[in-house]
């Protein structure tokens, strides 16, 4: 189903990626040198306002490859839970931020624009890359002092459209509108800093630079319309097929293989938050971010008080990209076979031997009540040793 | 406003900062080069990155020199896990090919001429030793960030990792913060 990515994690030997990492490798420095950015002053003009190419190129490669991951998640083409995002360690990426744009305007370089410089022979390039690898070998030499702080702070894989709660299309059509405001800015910002410092304002915004940008805009419009106007516009009738799951079969996947579902609380979020859920299940409203990047090899169950009302689920859902079943006789179904003492005895004439000693086991443990019938499952020792008393409690 | 006695790349009366040949649009520029960070994502399944290179390439110079030393730091120790080479990985490969891009632009780009990069007002020493320590903050920073500005901010900014949106706005408030204290350097 998902072409990309061609190399996920063991489908080929490691090394059989060094041949596409040096053909991509080349086309990167190909478009930074013809972008200019293998001339120091060229790049420290970003800070003295005059020429801002860093900004420009950057942004528009940031959106231009958000936008393609977009379009290519959303129409399955792209297995998004299969690619490397880094992990978000706030302080220690603040710092190293900071520290890395102090190092950027003194050496006129970053570490891949300074190979580039390289490349073309700039000395002042190949003493930077060599205080690069210097740099980093102190990192190393201090980490134990640093270790600490460089592993504070973190909050795994964490994204925009988690943190503010918006789908990604969504998320990526706001920031192509972002950029191609904050393009027609930096034109500004250009003009007034190249007259001040006594240059030639460079001219990018010729014919090629305004279809660009109308093009960029016109992507963004568009994903931000098919977005809000498809959803409505559809309705109720592709909604999505889900599969139906009973309490029985939850019961035996989360006893042989409780790692390969997702159980999801999809009650409204104050009823889920509040109130009792089944065992590990998340909420909803808690993930409708992460749907995109989560594993699409689980199942993903769904449940509500009683049957869920399939076209009442959220459209974000459509996102997972893997199996979604609904839990036929929701939580009170649950309650009533798995987690009440005694199940009502017509519950229980309908199932097999081996189902109702699946039940027996399964209110024992989440009880902790006896086992009614045969075949226990283990239940958790907890040995409680008294606290001595003493100092403050 | 005298005239500059000596400035490298800045024929007089021509371009800016001393560009020589034609440079694309930047609008061009950027959206070439977020479809080859796209090629990346698509192909290898992660973006790209630079400073991890040179980050092992140190390691392996450190363990021609010594050893013993590199096996006993833990943070040094797991580059070379299972016995492979630190160099043994796409993060390098990659930094080849971006090498050999950047040499083929500017050979075909009339940008091949070597040289030292400053402003008119800098000698060709103290350039050279503020491109080292600048060199060497970097380094620093890009190990405590787990990356620089193509691996975090350009490949995780492309991901919308929020991590790699706050390392890119920090680069430019850090670069920003120290532009006027450098600016004998560049104007």
């Amino acid at each position: 189903m998902n072409l990309f990515p061609v190399f996920s994690d063991g489908s080929f030997p490691a090394a059989l990626q060094f041949i596409p990492a040096v053909v991509i490798g080349f086309f990167f420095g190909f478009v930074l040198e013809r972008s200019g950015f293998g001339n120091a002053r060229i790049l420290a003009a970003q800070f003295y306002l005059h020429n801002m190419r860093v900004f420009k190129v950057m942004f528009g490669a940031i959106v231009t490859a958000a936008v393609g991951l977009a379009i290519t998640s959303a129409t399955g083409l792209l297995d998004m839970s299969a690619l490397f995002i880094p992990e978000t360690f706030a302080w220690p990426h603040l710092v190293g931020g900071l520290l890395l744009g102090v190092g950027f305007i003194v050496s006129g370089y970053c570490p891949g624009t300074a190979i580039v410089a390289a490349a073309s022979a700039k000395w002042d390039a190949v003493v930077t890359l060599v205080g690069v690898v210097i740099g980093s070998v102190v990192f190393g030499e201090m980490y134990g002092f640093i270790g600490e702080f460089h592993v504070s702070s973190a909050l795994g894989v964490f994204t925009l459209p988690d943190w503010l709660g918006i789908g990604m299309p969504l998320l990526v059509a706001a920031l192509a509108l972002i950029a191609v405001g904050a393009f027609f800015g930096a034109e500004l910002v250009e003009k007034f800093f190249a007259a001040r410092s006594g240059k030639v304002k460079e001219a990018s915004m010729n014919s090629l630079g305004k279809l660009l940008l109308v093009g960029l805009s016109g992507a963004a419009v568009l994903g931000a319309a098919l977005f809000l106007v498809l959803p409505a516009a559809t309705g109720p009738a592709v909604t999505p097929a889900y599969s139906a799951i009973s309490v029985i079969e939850l019961a035996r996947m989360m006893v042989e293989e409780p790692r390969s579902i997702y159980l999801v609380d999809a009650r409204e979020d104050a009823a889920c938050q509040t109130s009792d859920r089944l065992p590990a299940a998340i909420c909803l409203a808690d993930i409708t971010g992460d749907l995109a990047y989560m594993k699409p090899r689980q199942l993903l169950v769904l449940y509500g008080e009683e049957q869920v009302d399939a076209s009442r689920l959220p459209p974000e859902l459509a996102r997972y990209t893997g199996r979604v079943a609904l839990l036929v006789e929701g939580a009170r179904g649950w309650n009533d076979l798995v987690v009440t003492p005694e199940p009502a005895p017509e519950l229980l004439a309908a199932l097999t031997l081996a189902d109702r000693q699946l039940v027996g086991a399964l209110n024992a443990y989440f009880t902790g009540a006896k086992v009614q019938v045969q075949a226990a499952a283990p239940r958790p020792k907890v040995k409680r040793k008294l606290k001595k008393s003493g100092g403050c409690s | 406003m005298n005239a500059p006695d000596k400035q490298v790349f800045t024929p007089p009366g021509s371009d800016n900062d001393g560009v020589e040949g034609k440079l694309w649009n930047p609008y061009l520029g950027g959206v070439a080069l977020g479809l080859v960070l796209l090629a990346s994502f698509l192909v290898l399944g992660h973006g790209i990155g630079a400073s991890g290179a040179a980050s092992r390439l140190g390691v392996t110079a450190l363990a021609a020199v010594a050893p013993e030393h590199v096996a006993e730091t833990p943070y040094f120790a797991k580059y070379s896990e299972g016995g492979a080479s630190p160099l043994s990985n796409w993060l390098v490969f990659g930094v080849v090919g971006v090498f050999l891009g950047g040499a083929v632009a500017s050979m075909t780009g009339g940008r091949q001429k070597s040289g030292v990069v400053r402003g008119p007002r800098i000698s060709v020493g103290a350039r050279l030793a503020l491109a080292l320590t600048g060199g060497v903050i970097m380094g620093f920073a890009a190990r405590m960030a787990r990356g620089c500005t193509s691996g975090q901010a350009l490949s995780g900014g492309a991901l919308l990792s929020v991590g790699s949106w706050v390392f890119m706005l920090s680069v430019f408030a850090g670069g920003y913060a120290l532009a006027l204290v450098v600016r004998r350097q560049w104007q």
